[in-house]
């Protein structure tokens, strides 16, 4: 009973000090303009793909319906970004676009991380055979270039968002299970994972309890900064004609119609193009920012 | 002794790689629910001719024997052909290749020639202006869609002022007056050794947008690599011995420091060469260049599984092995890397 008590003392007051870390990291973080607006910026992307048919007077247009009378009508009052070839607002088409192009960001992370996490505790922990075989697949994966593979992959299955989302996240996992693995194998002879094995906890359990909750924010900075190149990737496959199919809206899409008319109506491939460039270097700044403010290493550095 | 133990270790699992990846490559072609044999015969084909392609293209035999041809083949450097235009794919891949990895080689020593002294000057003169602004220059260069940068590029050197071509190799008139002979595939090369100049001038000009577009990403990686690898040595004994002895500055930073400073800059800016021969699939599409990644992109959309396989594999074997031989350079120069 003592030994319980002990470890549930220790375990409060390691809670504390972590809370205690976090109003410390938060204090930097707000510190940190750049990353600030990064967060501000990313907020209003997601906030205008939500919203976006109430945000727009051409929803219809931007949902995908033509509007051939008004073909490329350049940037004015009624159409900020101007239209595009079917006639349709390149705004709304922008704000549109933000569903799919968003979203296979933050889907490609939440799959990787699915498939990642779980293999690289499983490894991490139970090491022997097990993690041989695990890593040397993972290595396997690793030995593809990440961008041909995921067109490899895409084209096997057909040009479709999904597709589109389980290649990229084919390609992106084997990252999580190395980060997971290395972290697993840090905290396995930790005291507090020693006590919960003393007390007769389940492995699984420990795992999943014990384990993975600690290893949460290496793992949130990771993905901070890996969905901005998933967006980017994203945007790559449907620029190849791989990713979300029209009518749909797409950013990537959208740059490579616009292409065939860039010289002489650039509007139309500019501002799809702005938006993902935006939208990745925020992501970018925001999770350097998040990571500077928890890992102390790069803050020397910075 | 171990450097050999791990040198074989080494050769053994890139071997199993490759191993592999060949067996992905295989698979994934064939699981895919397309027709191959209808799309070798063409349009409007009737049954008994998909029928008669089958059978030509060993897609009637079992998965395990269509598998070992395809090995067989392959270690005669056969390929295959495309499906749609039923030319051999090495025959291709002999033209298209070089134009890549020109394209690439270019845009890799653009990025040093720009990133290097960037990132030694913000790591010098840490939160100065110029650091800001380089830092800035390395996390945009991370950022931006490379196709999109290209069509800017082009907009504005060809389409504003029209100074820089649009895309491919070389003029329609220099192939007609100057036609670079092929040796090498490497224009560049080709031209300078049969003493074409005109060709020589024309690829330099035609290899500036699409190469800069496609260092972008070096650009950044090498600028912020170079910038935190030079923080850390500039903080080291001897650099504030070379201080005191009174050497000029520019001594310390461009020769002393940098030398420790560029090992690793060098194996970030070896692996994002490989990362650039995938970067160039989109680069090539905006700048019309006739290498593998157009290849590529051109078989995706008229799904020419061959092809596809052919160059994901050529290309996985160009990633495995640079990855192999930096790593292997790496333990053999630097004492400090451990062994596993």
């Amino acid at each position: 009973m003592a030994v319980a008590e002990r470890w549930l003392g220790d375990w409060a007051r390691q809670r504390e000090s972590q809370l205690e870390e976090y109003r410390l990291m938060f204090r930097a973080f707000r510190r940190d303009r750049l990353a600030v607006i990064s967060l501000f910026i990313i907020l209003l992307f997601i906030f205008g793909a939500i919203f976006a048919p109430y945000l727009t007077p051409y929803p219809e247009e931007g949902a995908g319906s033509p509007n051939t009378a008004q073909r490329f009508l350049p940037p004015s009052w009624e159409h900020p970004f101007g239209t595009e070839y079917l006639g349709r607002d390149v705004l709304a088409r922008v704000l549109f676009g933000g569903r799919s192009s968003l979203s296979i960001g933050f889907l490609v992370v939440i799959i990787a991380v699915g498939i990642g996490m779980p293999l690289g505790a499983l490894a991490g922990y139970f090491g022997g055979w097990l993690d041989e075989v695990i890593m040397r697949i993972t290595d396997m994966f690793l030995a593809f270039p990440p961008l041909l593979l995921a067109i490899a992959i895409a084209a096997a299955l057909g040009p479709s968002f999904v597709n589109a989302m389980i290649a990229i996240a084919l390609t992106w996992w084997p990252w999580y299970t190395r980060l997971v693995r290395a972290q697993t194998i840090s905290l396995r002879e930790r005291s507090f994972v020693e006590a919960a094995r003393g007390m007769g906890v389940g492995r699984l359990t420990i795992i999943f309890r014990h384990i993975l909750p600690n290893i949460f924010t290496p793992v949130l900075v990771q993905s901070t900064m890996d969905i901005g190149s998933a967006i980017l990737t994203g945007a790559a496959m449907s620029f190849i004609g791989l990713g979300a199919q029209p009518p749909t809206a797409d950013w990537g899409r959208m740059v490579s119609t616009g292409r065939i008319y860039f010289l002489h109506q650039p509007w139309y491939g500019t501002f799809p193009g702005l938006a993902i460039f935006l939208v990745t270097l925020s992501f970018n700044l925001l999770g350097d920012g998040i990571r500077e403010v928890i890992d102390p290493r790069s803050r020397r550095a910075a | 002794m171990r450097k050999w133990v791990y040198l074989g270790r080494r050769l053994a699992l890139a071997a199993l790689v490759l191993l592999s990846v060949s067996v992905i490559t295989f698979f994934i072609s064939r699981v895919v629910p397309s027709n191959p044999a209808a799309k070798w015969v063409g349009p409007h084909p009737t049954k008994e001719q998909i029928a008669a392609a089958r059978i030509k293209l060993g897609l009637d035999k079992p998965l395990y024997a269509q598998y070992f041809m395809y090995m067989s083949d392959l270690s005669r450097g056969d390929f295959g052909v495309s499906v749609r235009t039923h030319q051999p794919i090495i025959k291709d891949l002999k033209t298209y290749l070089p134009a890549t990895l020109e394209l690439v080689l270019v845009g890799t020593i653009m990025a040093l020639v720009i990133g290097i002294p960037f990132g030694v000057l913000s790591g010098a003169k840490k939160n100065s202006l110029l650091d800001h602004l380089s830092r800035l220059l390395a996390i945009a260069g991370v950022s931006m869609p490379t196709f999109w940068m290209g069509l800017l590029l082009q907009l504005f050197f060809f389409g504003k002022l029209g100074i820089l071509p649009l895309g491919s190799r070389v003029d329609i008139a220099t192939t007609l007056y100057h036609p670079v002979q092929q040796i090498t595939g490497f224009y560049l090369i080709d031209s300078l050794v049969t003493g074409n100049l005109p060709a020589f001038r024309n690829t330099l000009v035609h290899l500036i947008l699409p190469a800069f577009t496609l260092g972008t990403y070096a650009i950044g990686l090498t600028i912020r690599m170079t910038r935190s690898t030079m923080i850390e040595v500039l903080e080291e004994g001897y650099i504030t011995a070379a201080r005191a002895a009174g050497i000029p500055e520019r001594t310390i930073l461009f020769r002393l420091a940098l030398k420790n400073a560029i090992i690793p800059t060098l194996t970030v800016v070896a692996l994002s060469f490989v990362y650039s021969v995938t970067g160039a699939i989109l680069v090539e599409v905006i700048f019309s260049w006739p290498g593998l990644g157009r290849y590529v992109t051109e078989a995706v959309l008229g799904v020419d599984f061959p092809v596809i396989m052919a160059v994901t594999l050529v290309v996985t074997v160009l990633y495995v092995f640079i990855n192999l031989s930096m790593d292997l350079l790496q333990a053999f120069l630097d004492p400090r890397v451990t062994l596993g």
